[in-house]
């Protein structure tokens, strides 16, 4: 990350977008600080900054991978996925690669991660596909770390992670389900670690944990409600797979709002 | 007269007067009592007077003395606050000055009021001592913290609840510290190698298959046949039968400890219920019926006795063997059937 930037930069005006310049610094430095942002917000981020830097705006797309082709030498990269819930899209900063420079790019102690990891667990490994935790097993779980956390040091861990957007609190406020940022961050990670129990969606082969499935109990398809939306909209309603008549209030996860 | 010291001696300076006669007055005339009387008065009151301690509170202090403390303690207050900022200085002794006026005015005080006056005054004194004190730690001259403080506070707008975005974007001009970002993908890998070997098998909750504990119904708990009461009453008809008889032969059944033991059990509701009477006189215990007693028979010194009768095996034996016990006259009791049907356990 050694991309510093300076506005009073010795470029001219005739700035070339296609190249690496000011804008995409600017833009990468906001996204340092902010990790996540609505694909909204990070549109009007970067018309503030082609305005402050005086350069022409191509498409945003187009914006982003110029930069993602730069920062991919140090494993970063700008990912665009949608958010579960609701399906609005969301850009952010993630890490690409878990070499030894990452492991310790952290300010959670190794105790603390290891919590987050056994939580992970818990939380994919759910029944019923819950895809999320208990308020309360949160909290016993942090005694069975070695050394134990109190109860205290449990809920305040668990505040930070849900500050740093790892997790967040379910609808109903019973328990805690991964938030947008940990799935664009950790897809990787759960795919080689959970490959056979996570589910992805049969319409953007993403990893889903909360969404719509089939009626029939033995059958795997799962969709995100936003693309199941994209999916059932008109035609008659069935399992791409096993035929079934498709209940659109078939839904699983927790963090799935009703 | 004499009056005793303790008596009359009043340290907080109470002016209750009790009226106090010696024995020897009684036997004066009434009108030399009367003028003895107001004597003794004013003696008393003198000696209260002169005994009473002044000298830290007195509220009969002289009203033009306590105006004048209460306004030097004013004048005192009035130009600690106007000093504030020189007193402040580290170099200045305008607090150890003014304390020492302060303790001069408080030997002075006798009341109440104006100790409270002065109580406020030495609370500033001692707040503007702890506040030189920090301001001593920050060099005050190049920096007074409280002031940057309060300068903050009018940029964010001085309510109660602050702007921080307008005294962020101020201290963002003169901020150059890089921004930092974590990560989870990495750290989470550590250790990652053997998480693989550990695996649960996922099982999705079938409704029907969970267990709820089983509910009883009154008819479920079959009626079991050692019921005691049954059992009492069919003791009480056999010795009804048997006539008086010896205890121990009646209780004693030669085949089963256990049930001599229960016997015995029975037979105490029997002793218990005055149904039954046991009588040694003889020297052998004799077990008899009778008929329950009367009210006049207990109101007449009738008492309840308490006995606990014990059993082990070898005293059973030498029972059976003294009285030559060959047969129970009890009928042994059949053991309780234990009727296992399949899913229920009781």
């Amino acid at each position: 990350m050694a991309t510093g930037f300076t506005i009073n930069s010795s470029t001219s005006n005739d700035i070339n977008p296609s190249e690496y310049n000011d804008s995409h610094r600017l833009f990468l430095q906001s996204m340092l600080s902010h990790r996540i942002l609505t694909e909204g917000e990070a549109q009007n981020l970067y018309f503030k900054i082609c305005d402050l830097i005086n350069c022409e705006h191509v498409e945003f797309n187009e914006f982003i991978s110029v930069i993602n082709h730069e920062i991919s030498e140090i494993s970063l990269s700008l990912r665009i996925t949608r958010d579960e819930t609701n399906g609005s899209s969301f850009i952010g900063l993630v890490n690409t690669k878990e070499d030894e420079l990452a492991q310790i790019a952290t300010k959670y102690t190794p105790n603390e991660i290891t919590y987050f990891r056994q939580m992970i667990e818990t939380i994919v490994m759910a029944d019923d596909d819950k895809y999320a935790i208990g308020s309360m097993v949160a909290i016993r779980l942090g005694q069975t770390m070695k050394p134990p956390l109190t109860q205290k040091e449990t809920q305040t861990l668990i505040d930070r992670l849900n500050d740093d957007q790892w997790i967040c609190p379910t609808p109903d406020g019973s328990s805690y389900c991964i938030d947008t940022r940990g799935i664009m961050e950790l897809q990787g990670y759960l795919n080689e670690q959970y490959g056979d129990v996570i589910k992805h969606c049969k319409m953007c082969h993403d990893i889903v944990t909360m969404g719509e499935r089939c009626e029939l109990q033995n059958c795997e398809v799962r969709f995100h409600r936003h693309c199941a939306d994209g999916q059932f909209s008109g035609r008659t309603i069935v399992c791409p797979e096993c035929e079934t008549g498709w209940s659109r209030t078939n839904i699983f996860g927790l963090g799935l709002p009703l | 007269m004499v009056h005793n010291d303790d008596d009359n001696q009043n340290t907080n300076g109470n002016m209750e007067v009790d009226e106090m006669e010696s024995e020897e007055e009684y036997s004066q005339d009434d009108d030399e009592e009367e003028e003895e009387e107001n004597n003794d008065y004013e003696t008393l009151t003198r000696q209260i007077a002169e005994k009473t301690d002044r000298t830290k509170y007195d509220p009969s202090q002289n009203k033009e003395e306590r105006r004048q403390i209460r306004e030097e303690l004013r004048r005192l207050s009035k130009k600690m606050e106007e000093n504030k900022r020189s007193l402040l200085q580290a170099d200045n002794d305008g607090l150890n000055e003014g304390i020492q006026m302060q303790n001069e005015v408080y030997a002075r005080i006798k009341n109440v009021s104006e100790a409270t006056i002065d109580s406020k005054l030495l609370v500033m004194t001692a707040d503007l001592g702890a506040q030189k004190a920090r301001n001593l730690k920050l060099d005050n001259d190049l920096f007074n913290a409280d002031e940057f403080v309060s300068k903050i506070k009018t940029l964010g707008g001085s309510r109660s609840k602050l702007d921080w975005t307008r005294i962020g974007n101020r201290a963002f001009e003169y901020n150059q510290r890089a921004h930092t970002i974590d990560f989870m993908l990495g750290p989470l890998s550590v250790e990652k190698k053997q998480r693989k070997t550990v695996r649960q098998v996922r099982i999705i909750k079938n409704k029907e298959d969970l267990v709820q504990p089983t509910q009883l119904q009154e008819g479920d708990i079959a009626q079991q046949e050692n019921e005691t009461s049954a059992n009492v009453n069919q003791i009480y008809k056999i010795l009804d039968e048997n006539g008086p008889i010896n205890y121990l032969e009646f209780i004693t059944n030669p085949e089963s400890f256990s049930q001599s033991v229960e016997n015995m059990f029975y037979v105490s509701f029997l002793i218990r219920n005055a149904v039954a009477e046991i009588d040694d006189s003889s020297g052998q215990p004799i077990l008899t019926t009778r008929a329950p007693p009367a009210p006049e028979e207990l109101a007449e010194d009738l008492t309840k006795k308490q006995i606990i009768m014990s059993l082990d095996i070898p005293l059973w034996k030498d029972i059976i063997d003294t009285y030559g016990i060959r047969s129970s006259i009890i009928p042994t009791r059949p053991r309780r059937q234990q009727s296992m049907t399949s899913t229920r356990w009781y």
